[in-house]
């Protein structure tokens, strides 16, 4: 499944820092500082460079909006769904085609044989 | 005698194959397909047939087969139009026949088109031998249309159903139908049929699902009636039964039911279970669901969405765990049905996962085409987004080398972000990159324009002018060099024009070009005037060494080259050079004293001082300054710098001693190589050189560099592997013609890229392979 992978797209600078998309600003920084307190740059530099990336893609508004377009988006949520109106009334037309139904032949009982042409017209 | 049966065979075959393509042939195989329930191919092969028929006999016979094709394909079509079309088909060809308008008349009925199905049924009527049940239809068919009907003909059970009927459209109320103890005769072998139709109609909300139920499952016309099926599911809907309801709705559907309350009460339950599967996450059941009801032939806007909404999770899902196909499956189908952007984001970012970068480039202008564009919109792009995305999309194209569609996209760039001067040198870049000279040259004045102190667009200007060479670039570049004093680049080439005005004194032809020539004067003090621009540049002193040099001044020459090596001891180039021209100038002594700052450049590989070694030889500066600097090439290769190692540094002591015709010194080397590396690889690597150099023996060659790679990679000697694996892959090249070469490059840069390998091939100094 992996194998066909040649690259991947940008990494969710939201899921580093463990935010959902509608996240605000301060919720944003404040996510960041908890992260740096627990993954400090001297004991773990590479997360420590992970966030600091993330956030640097975040912290503004302009750059947040250009990241926002190299990320995979969330699916659309389903379509509002308006209470179905069934029509349950009865239809006389339906009545109708009941009377016709209940005389009519069925088409199977139609079917015939098709005729031949005689082996002698067919040879040269 | 065997070409004989052959020839036999021949005519045999082709007897038969004309015996299948005869018209008579064509109309048994008709006949067999219709036997075996296959109307579509009959109705093929009848057709064929009927058309290509000679005789009146086959043509009758092609003709009852084609209309019995059309009659059992209207009788297998679940759709009443199609099978409509497919009567119409055969009563083209047989207008009088009964069966067909009868069933014509059924299937006009069953569209609800009773008024057309008038004329049809009276005509039946009229004819001779009336077919059961006709009589009544057609009096049914006129009471349905308005017209005056009469009870002559019929049972007192079917004149009693038409005055219900009549009743039941006139909105009377039918309780004395229904009254058990004055029952009325009506139609079909279960009256309560009507009665409990007749009481749904009457109570609205009544719900006689068993009653219902035990009807539409006896056996006889009620059974299959699709007007049953649909109020089974109409009073299971009325109870709240929603499987029952899709179950009985799926049977009329089959029987043929068609009507529009019927579509629309269907797709609505459809729509209704889409949704709450949906609701669930249960997405590929959604899919299913909404494959079997075939909604992807039947548009509905509502499901369309539903199913887009359910592949692009899918899709989603599928990204999460890195199946970027899978994903690309889905959001694509999902992409036939929405238009969200976002959609085709996603698609672009699973191509580019994939490396796929010419569909990622088409994923991404289609997002950006589908963009709203009222700016107000919450989904609206704005212009940088624009601008950044038409970057994104060069960059995918650039993947595949597209560098029309590059420039192209990065023109839109532009377009959205005039002030992005990164763009606009992206696009002067490109546009050389196309030959487009001229183009690159204008969008580099007009960026200038917009902003004269950009350092990256006077630079791309100034190589431009330069390679031109009918511009002053020398201008461009000290106006680089007024904003970035130190910038490398045009210092460089600064240095380099003035260096070239120098040497621009090839032998010229007339008069006034022995005049224009300049003297060693104005040559020393154009590259003086150099050093006041650019102080201490190595490239200008060691012109300058070289112009003293030629003048017979070796003090002073030597002074300057020394001062070129002081100026960038750090700069094996440089270094390389000063060391040679000092022993060109009798500077021994200065190289010696040198010799140690040389020693100390960073980084500095055995094949420095091997390639100075080399020069020496070249110009016959003395044997002895030959084994000094391969004697340092040595005791640097000892130190095991990088790829270095003492064997690969006397394997390319050795290749540079044979390709400067020095047999001897070669020979000296390459017995201590033997000696004191047998197992580097380095050996079998010499004796490579000398097959093919002396020999020309290129498949023994081929094979002691096999040997090479091989020892060498097992001794650990990554230098004499790779250097072995290089020289085999230029031997097993097919032989490539230089034009061939320059082929894909034409114009003015394929003219630039020519006069680049000539001059490379003039400077070239290679005996060996």
């Amino acid at each position: 499944m992996d194998s066909d992978v040649v690259s991947q797209p940008v990494r969710d600078p939201y899921g580093v820092l463990g935010l959902d998309r509608q996240a605000s600003e301060a919720e944003i920084k404040r996510a960041y500082f908890q992260l740096v307190r627990q993954f400090p740059p001297e004991r773990e530099p590479e997360k420590f460079r992970d966030i600091r990336t993330a956030y640097e893609q975040l912290r503004d508004a302009e750059s947040r909006a250009r990241i926002a377009l190299f990320l995979v988006q969330l699916p659309p949520p389903l379509p509002n769904r308006r209470r179905p109106s069934y029509d349950l009334s009865v239809h006389t037309d339906d009545l109708r085609t009941l009377a016709m139904e209940l005389v009519r032949m069925p088409m199977q009982h139609d079917f015939r044989e098709p005729e031949m042409p005689s082996e002698r017209v067919g040879r040269r | 005698m065997a070409k004989k049966h052959r020839q036999k065979a021949i005519r045999a075959r082709q007897r038969a194959q004309q015996q299948r393509h005869r018209p008579a042939q064509r109309v048994q195989e008709a006949a067999a397909a219709l036997r075996s329930g296959d109307a579509a191919r009959a109705l093929a092969l009848a057709t064929g047939a009927l058309a290509a028929a000679n005789d009146s006999s086959t043509s009758a016979a092609a003709r009852h087969v084609v209309i019995e094709a059309h009659f059992r394909a209207a009788a297998a079509a679940m759709d009443p139009r199609t099978r409509l079309h497919h009567l119409d088909a055969a009563l083209q060809r047989a207008p009088e026949e009964a069966r067909l308008r009868y069933h014509r008349a059924i299937t006009l009925w069953a569209l609800g088109r009773i008024p057309e199905a008038v004329p049809e049924l009276q005509w039946l009527e009229a004819q001779p031998v009336c077919r059961p049940g006709v009589a009544f239809l057609y009096q049914l068919a006129c009471a349905a249309t308005g017209q005056p009907w009469s009870d002559q003909a019929l049972s007192a059970a079917e004149a009693q159903t038409i005055q219900m009927l009549q009743a039941a459209v006139q909105e009377t109320h039918t309780t004395a139908l229904r009254k058990p103890t004055e029952p009325v005769a009506l139609l079909g072998d279960h009256p309560e049929l009507w009665h409990t139709l007749l009481h749904m109609k009457d109570q609205p909300k009544a719900a006689p699902v068993a009653q219902l139920q035990t009807l539409a499952e006896r056996r006889g016309p009620a059974g299959g009636s699709a007007v049953v099926s649909y109020y089974l599911g109409v009073v299971a809907l009325r109870a709240g039964d929603v499987q029952t309801a899709q179950s009985a709705w799926r049977l009329a559907a089959e029987a043929g039911m068609a009507t529009p309350w019927f579509v629309e009460n269907r797709l609505n339950l459809l729509r209704a279970q889409a949704h709450a599967l949906g609701q669930e996450g249960h997405w590929d059941e959604l899919i299913g669901l909404l494959q079997a009801h075939r909604v992807t032939e039947t548009p509905d806007p509502v499901l369309s969405e539903i199913l887009a909404v359910a592949h692009a999770h899918l899709g989603y899902t599928a990204a999460q765990a890195h199946d970027w196909s899978t994903a690309v499956r889905h959001w694509q189908e999902a992409a036939t049905r929405s238009g969200r952007r976002q959609l085709f984001q996603n698609l672009a970012l699973a191509e580019e996962a994939l490396g796929r970068w010419r569909s990622a480039a088409e994923a991404w202008r289609e997002m950006v085409r589908r963009r709203p564009r009222k700016p107000t919109h919450p989904d609206a792009l704005t212009e940088a987004q624009i601008a950044a995305l038409w970057r994104h999309v060069a960059e995918c194209y650039e993947h595949e080398e597209e560098v029309t569609e590059v420039l192209a996209c990065l023109k839109n760039a532009a377009k959205y972000a005039p002030e992005d001067l990164e763009v606009r040198v992206k696009i002067a870049d490109v546009s050389r990159q196309v030959g487009r000279d001229e183009a690159a040259e204008h969008e580099l004045e007009r960026l200038l324009a917009l902003n004269a102190e950009y350092v990256p667009a006077l630079v791309r200007l100034g190589a431009l002018y330069e390679e031109r060479g009918d511009r002053d670039a020398m201008s461009i570049w000290r106006r680089v060099l007024a904003i970035e004093p130190q910038h490398t680049e045009a210092r460089e080439a600064l240095a380099q024009l003035y260096v070239k005005k120098v040497q621009e004194e090839h032998p010229r032809y007339g008069w006034l070009d022995r005049v224009r020539r300049r003297s060693e004067k104005e040559k020393v003090a154009l590259l003086q005037e150099g050093l006041r621009e650019l102080p201490d540049h190595p490239a200008l002193l060691l012109e300058l060494g070289e112009l003293y040099r030629a003048m017979r001044k070796p003090k002073d020459a030597c002074a300057y080259f020394t001062q070129a090596w002081e100026a960038a001891p750090q700069k094996a180039s440089v270094v390389a050079a000063a060391i040679h021209s000092l022993l060109h100038t009798g500077g021994g002594d200065i190289v010696k004293r040198l010799v140690p700052t040389a020693r100390a450049m960073p980084g500095l590989l055995a094949m420095f001082w091997v390639d100075v070694g080399r020069s020496a030889l070249h110009c016959q500066l003395g044997q002895e300054w030959t084994e000094l600097f391969w004697a340092e090439a040595l005791a640097l290769a000892a130190q095991g710098r990088h790829s270095d190692t003492t064997a690969y540094a006397l394997v390319q002591i050795c290749e540079a001693a044979n390709s400067e015709q020095a047999p001897d010194v070669a020979a000296r080397y390459e017995a201590r190589l033997r000696a004191e590396y047998p197992r580097s690889g380095g050996v079998e690597f010499i004796e490579a050189y000398h097959a093919a150099g002396g020999r020309r023996d290129v498949s023994r060659a081929l094979r002691l560099l096999r040997q090479a790679q091989h020892i060498a990679r097992q001794a650990n000697e990554h230098g004499i592997a790779e250097l072995a694996e290089q020289i085999a892959a230029v031997l097993q090249a097919p032989p490539r013609g230089l034009f061939d070469l320059l082929a894909p490059a034409g114009g003015r840069r394929g003219r630039r890229l020519l006069d680049k390998v000539l001059d490379e091939l003039e400077e070239e100094d290679w005996h060996g392979f």
